[in-house]
């Protein structure tokens, strides 16, 4: 695939994150703890980090957060958003690149959300500067379990079209 | 799934587990409780919790307003100008150490529980 197809196919994919992101916005959840989410968004950004590799996945999860920021206009929202992104795609390249005889996508996903969460409930602690706001992370946890679980299972759906395409594409 | 998922799967499982049970613990059996409110990391009022206290207390800063309803031992986010109203939707808090959080509005409310039978204890050794 040369460089402006994988371009434009990243910037589709960017989409697909941010729609993923409003559509869980307007999710109604029972509360669980302050800024917990489903991280729908992942199951790209995961993808991503599989078929194109770490850079392009960080650039998606930053470029998700900005356009965000954008629709929603919640800059705090942004700055809790951008800590579990970027810290959650590093966390994700780690586990999968070195411990992937390990775990598969399940595991990596839910490295992934457990990151998210964490350096989440950690900027939320810093901003508020209360550190009981860490009593949250147990049942955040819990949920990332969930959420993780299907976001590593669906990834490895998207991955394996993914690659079909770009393999396609390298053909053609 | 492989069998290192699963492991991690049910060692995160158990640890947030014990970690639930271990502050539940912690929340349970204080003689006075008490409700503090703070605003940007600074302590804006503190309120000791009795039957009788009937307070309806609003913060309005740079951030946003927020309306805190104090009935007896029970506090509550009544309203909020935040985008999500997640503050509200926590409901009543009336156990040390649960918390009310507004992260837009950077609006923290905790109860803080004191034993006052072990204060003395304290004092008397
Ligand atoms: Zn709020």
């Amino acid at each position: 695939m040369d460089r402006t197809k994988k371009y434009t196919f990243l910037a589709l994919l960017t989409t697909g994150a941010l729609a993923l992101s409003a559509i869980e916005s307007m999710i109604p959840l029972p509360f669980i703890a302050p800024g917990a989410k489903l991280g729908l968004a992942n199951m790209v950004i995961l993808s991503v980090l599989v078929v194109f590799g770490f850079r392009s996945a960080l650039y998606v999860s930053i470029l998700r957060c900005f356009l965000f920021l954008m629709i929603a206009g919640n800059p705090i929202g942004f700055i809790y958003s951008l800590s579990g992104g970027i810290s959650s795609v590093i966390v994700m390249f780690v586990v999968f690149k070195h411990l992937s005889k390990f775990f598969s996508l399940i595991g990596v996903s839910v490295f992934g959300a457990i990151t998210y969460n964490t350096a989440q409930i950690a900027a939320a602690s810093i901003i508020l500067e209360n550190l009981n706001i860490f009593t949250y992370l147990p049942v955040m946890s819990i949920m990332s379990l969930f959420t993780g679980c299907f976001i590593g299972y669906v990834s490895i759906f998207i991955v394996r079209y993914l690659k079909d395409i770009v393999k396609n594409n390298k053909r053609g | 799934m492989t069998k290192c998922d699963k492991f991690l799967i049910i060692l995160v499982l158990i640890v947030s587990i014990i970690s639930i049970i271990i502050i539940g613990k912690a929340t349970s059996n204080y003689d006075t409780t008490y409700a503090e409110i703070y605003v940007d990391g600074n302590l804006y009022k503190k309120y000791s919790l009795d039957k009788n206290l009937n307070e309806v207390v609003t913060i309005e800063t740079k951030h946003g307003k927020n309306i805190i309803e104090i009935e007896g031992y029970n506090v509550r986010m009544i309203e909020s100008s935040c985008i999500n109203k997640l503050c509200i939707k926590q409901g009543t808090i009336h156990k040390q150490g649960q918390l009310i959080v507004c992260l837009p509005n950077k609006v923290v409310v905790q109860i803080i529980g004191k034993n006052s039978s072990s204060d003395l204890d304290t004092i008397s050794y």
